[in-house]
């Protein structure tokens, strides 16, 4: 297994550089540079000048990216030229804001996606199952942005102006942490952080969660007719260890690919959501950076985004031999 | 005493600004000053403020927060946009033969938020390092026409200049740094320092505590900030928050957790302010004006006329009214009304499809083949106008294309991403026909930049225009130091814009802010929003909840 993982690891390599050339080429063909915000009526020329000197934006393109390569290869991020600081910092502050909301998300993606499937599964054809299939289709059809403005319209909005609306269901729309954050005790910041994730993680996992429901919902549906379960109903044991106990851990096999597809997929959400949300995420500094032509920190994120797609799809698949003992990576 | 002035003050303008005035002006009497001491207040906008090291920032909110929060400017503007003193407590100037010497007397219990006293050496320090083209000051062409500067003892600083008018200008947007910290920094690394994200020193009525990137700037009242600049600012802490999706900044407002929304973008959101009592809108003149810029180069724009034409068949009125909201003023010409040189007897040109008709047959311009759209010799009447990906502005382009439709234009639209657009319109080529952009000037005014020939192929000169009488009148005004003799060269460059349109100047720009109004003695005018920021008090009953 560990071969295996390493063997994995290595074969990534080409393919993430692969990926940081390829984004290289394309943000650098794109039209302007980053000393384009500096464009000013009162700013000269000559300073423009001094700028791209100073950032080697003057020199052709393929030194500019052999001198990146080399710094990025000694583990040198390089600095942000529109935020002028040091890209690791960034990340470091960016990164984890990033994973909290995608990890918050993955949970109840999966919590609530594989209740809804087994209930629906268990309870086939009934109007449960109908109801909650409307309403999945419904809710995955959703954007998840506008899925955002509308929860902020009801939970932080119009919750407001409610008198009758109960206070413990109306959101902070915005941000980590509230304004006060710092002066709180440390199970306040708890569950200030908390409270400040609800609208977000569920705006970002909502119709991921609607999707699972109908894979669970199928996969459930095919294991429960399989013989080993007819056994196991026979000699008598109770419905819910027969569902909970042996018919779960296969059902779950499909769904535990959904994980390595879905990562890349929360990613790319967060972009979105971050924004609706402005939650100081990894998904805004990368958007900020491309349209400020923001090169190194374009170059960092991409990477970043790259590598945490490449290590969810390692996880999908050691997942997938821990659940299934047929499958051994030797 | 200057505390109880701009008080009640700042009490006339909420009075007139919102409703229930009346009741709240008395709230404001009986509320003595030692009250009105602690809260935060929350301050959202769109955009994060790059870094307080004007170093390294262009933005205008990074500025603002670096003149009226972090930092103490030698001198401030007053309401009458004249100089008055600050962190310098007088000055005075005297003849030279290069031109003029001018003295800086600061005063002496300013502190860096270290502890260390702001001195003249600060100040000379500030001056070399922007004068040093290693440093890569955007703003270096403000001391363009300072030659150097001598420190005479510590607090006193004298700089040589060349005369010009509005010399003073500079020093109420230059920021000191401390020496004492940034000494040693080579002027090329200055820009990156942490100093500007991560340590900011400053040394005005507030100093730094926080930075999360994408998220906010905290910061809290210094309170050895001087009694003779105004004492400690009465809020604890003021939190500049980046809210970049509109909606979002709204329903924060209107729930409480933000009390300052600062330009009101879309407009649409002002109503639904309005109607909740609990806030207010102050809407502000501002330094900038919305225009479409027609390139002088293409047959089609060539003639007067024609631009003429233009200008009298776009219903500016309606623009401001639908588009806008309301929140605009419609525009005669390249200087806003907020600025000494505004032209106030010239009335804007009327929107008048009929009188556009005809100077464009007079132009040679007629509709020969009844496809509704004019032809002169080869050419069409036919053009593509651009603009960035802006609501506001797209929706401008879309009433212009209606407009100009009714005279016998055709007008293609096309909305560009920014840089590209920026590209585009910069390059020597000119390789566009019109667009529409807004433009920000300043209290020193210098449009050659814009309109002078010399500027022809220019980064700015986007309608290549020249006309010697122009380029005339915008050299002397730059020379003038006497208002009411340049006064008269600045009406009459106005007329002529007028007169030859080379841009159709839409509107002058208003920014609506949004206030929650527990929030008092906010005086947001054309020097910014956050002028008075350490007069501001929150009602002492309204504040949040602080364990």
């Amino acid at each position: 297994m560990t071969a295996y993982i390493v063997r994995r690891l290595i074969q990534a390599i080409p393919l993430l550089l692969g990926i940081v050339t390829l984004v290289f080429v394309i943000v650098h063909a794109a039209p302007g540079d980053p000393t384009a915000m500096y464009v000013h009526p009162s700013v000269s020329p000559e300073v423009i000048e001094q700028m791209r000197e100073n950032w080697g934006l003057d020199r052709p393109i393929h030194i500019q990216y052999l001198r990146w390569l080399r710094s990025f290869l000694t583990g040198d991020l390089g600095v942000s030229l529109t935020q002028n600081r040091p890209i690791v910092s960034i990340l470091a502050e960016r990164i984890p804001n990033t994973l909290i909301l995608s990890g918050t998300s993955l949970v109840l993606i999966f919590a609530i996606g594989i209740a809804i499937g087994i209930v629906q599964a268990v309870r086939q054809h009934s109007t449960l199952d109908h109801t909650l299939t409307l309403s999945a289709l419904f809710i995955y059809s959703m954007p998840s942005f506008w899925l955002g403005l509308m929860l902020i319209l009801v939970f932080a909005h119009k919750a407001h102006l409610l008198d009758w609306w109960p206070a413990a269901l109306t959101f902070p729309a915005s941000g980590m942490t509230s304004v006060d954050y710092d002066l709180m005790s440390g199970w306040g910041k708890l569950g200030d952080r908390l409270h400040h994730l609800v609208l977000p993680s569920i705006a970002l996992g909502v119709a991921s969660a609607a999707s699972v429901a109908r894979y669970m919902r199928s996969s459930m549906l095919e294991v429960i007719r399989q013989d080993y379960i007819r056994t196991a109903r026979a000699k008598g044991l109770p419905e819910r260890t027969v569902i909970l106990k042996h018919a779960l851990k296969n059902a779950l096999l499909p769904i535990i690919t959904l994980l390595g597809l879905y990562l890349p997929f929360l990613f790319s959400g967060a972009v979105l959501v971050e924004y609706v949300f402005a939650w100081p995420g990894m998904g805004r500094t990368i958007v900020d950076a491309i349209s400020q032509r923001d090169y190194p920190l374009v170059m960092a994120t991409s990477f970043i985004f790259a590598v945490m797609v490449v290590i969810a799809n390692l996880i999908a698949d050691i997942l997938y031999a821990v659940v299934d003992p047929r499958i051994r990576y030797e | 005493m200057r505390r109880a002035l701009i008080g009640s003050m700042g009490v006339a303008l909420l009075s007139a600004g919102c409703g229930e005035g009346g009741e709240r002006a008395q709230v404001a009497d009986v509320v003595p000053d030692s009250l009105r001491y602690g809260g935060t207040v929350v301050v959202a906008y769109m955009a994060e403020p790059s870094s307080m090291n004007q170093f390294a920032s262009v933005d205008e909110n990074a500025r603002e927060l670096q003149n009226f929060v972090l930092f103490t400017t030698l001198i401030q503007y007053d309401e009458n946009l004249q100089p008055a003193p600050y962190l310098a407590e007088r000055w005075d100037t005297a003849a030279t033969i290069e031109g003029l010497a001018l003295t800086f007397h600061l005063r002496d219990g300013v502190r860096w938020h270290d502890g260390a006293p702001t001195t003249a050496h600060d100040f000379k320090f500030t001056f070399d390092r922007i004068k040093d083209p290693r440093t890569g000051f955007p703003s270096a062409s403000l001391l363009a026409l300072y030659d150097s500067a001598v420190v005479r003892d510590s607090f006193t600083i004298i700089f040589y200049l060349k005369r010009h008018p509005g010399f003073l200008d500079p020093w109420r947007r230059i920021s000191p740094v401390p020496e004492h910290i940034l000494g040693d920094v080579p002027p090329a690394r200055l820009q990156q320092h942490p100093f500007g994200t991560e340590s900011p020193v400053g040394n005005g009525p507030f100093r730094f505590v926080e930075h999360r990137s994408g998220d906010r700037w905290v910061f809290e009242a210094n309170p050895d900030f001087p009694e003779s600049l105004g004492g400690r600012p009465y809020l604890d802490r003021l939190v500049y928050r980046v809210i970049e999706e509109p909606t979002t900044r709204l329903s924060e407002l209107l729930a409480g957790e933000v009390d300052v929304y600062l330009s009101i973008e879309p407009p649409q959101q002002v109503s639904e302010i309005e109607a909740n009592p609990a806030v207010q809108v102050v809407s502000l003149p501002t330094l900038r004006y919305t225009f479409i810029n027609w390139n002088g180069r293409r047959p089609l724009f060539q003639d007067a006329r024609v631009r003429r034409a233009l200008t009298l068949a776009i219903n500016r009125e309606q623009i401001v009214q639908t588009v806008r909201n309301g929140l605009g003023v419609v525009a005669k010409g390249p200087v806003p009304p907020f600025h000494w040189a505004y032209h106030r007897e010239l009335e804007p040109l009327p929107y008048n499809p009929d009188s556009a008709r005809a100077l464009l047959e007079a132009a040679g311009w007629v509709d020969r083949d009844g496809d509704g759209i004019r032809e002169r010799d080869v050419y069409r009447a036919s053009f593509e106008l651009r603009t960035n990906p802006n609501p506001t502005r797209e929706d401008i382009m879309t009433l212009v294309q209606a407009d100009l439709r009714k005279v016998g234009f055709e007008v293609r639209l096309r909305v560009q991403e920014a840089q590209s657009l920026r590209r585009d319109i910069t390059s020597r080529e000119r390789p566009f026909d019109a667009f529409v952009l807004g433009w920000g000037t300043d209290f020193r005014l210098d449009d050659r930049i814009l309109f002078a020939c010399s500027q022809f192929d220019g980064p700015f000169q986007w309608a290549s225009y020249c006309n010697p009488r122009v380029d005339e009148l915008l050299d002397q005004v730059t020379r003038l130091e006497d208002r009411s003799q340049a006064l008269p060269l600045w009406q009459e460059y106005q007329e002529i814009l007028q007169w030859e349109q080379p841009y159709t100047f839409l509107y002058y720009d208003v920014r609506p802010n949004g206030l929650r109004t527990r929030l008092r003695d906010v005086q947001m005018d054309i020097r910014g929003a956050l002028q008075n920021v350490k007069d501001w008090w929150v009602e002492p009953t309204a504040r949040r909840f602080t364990p």
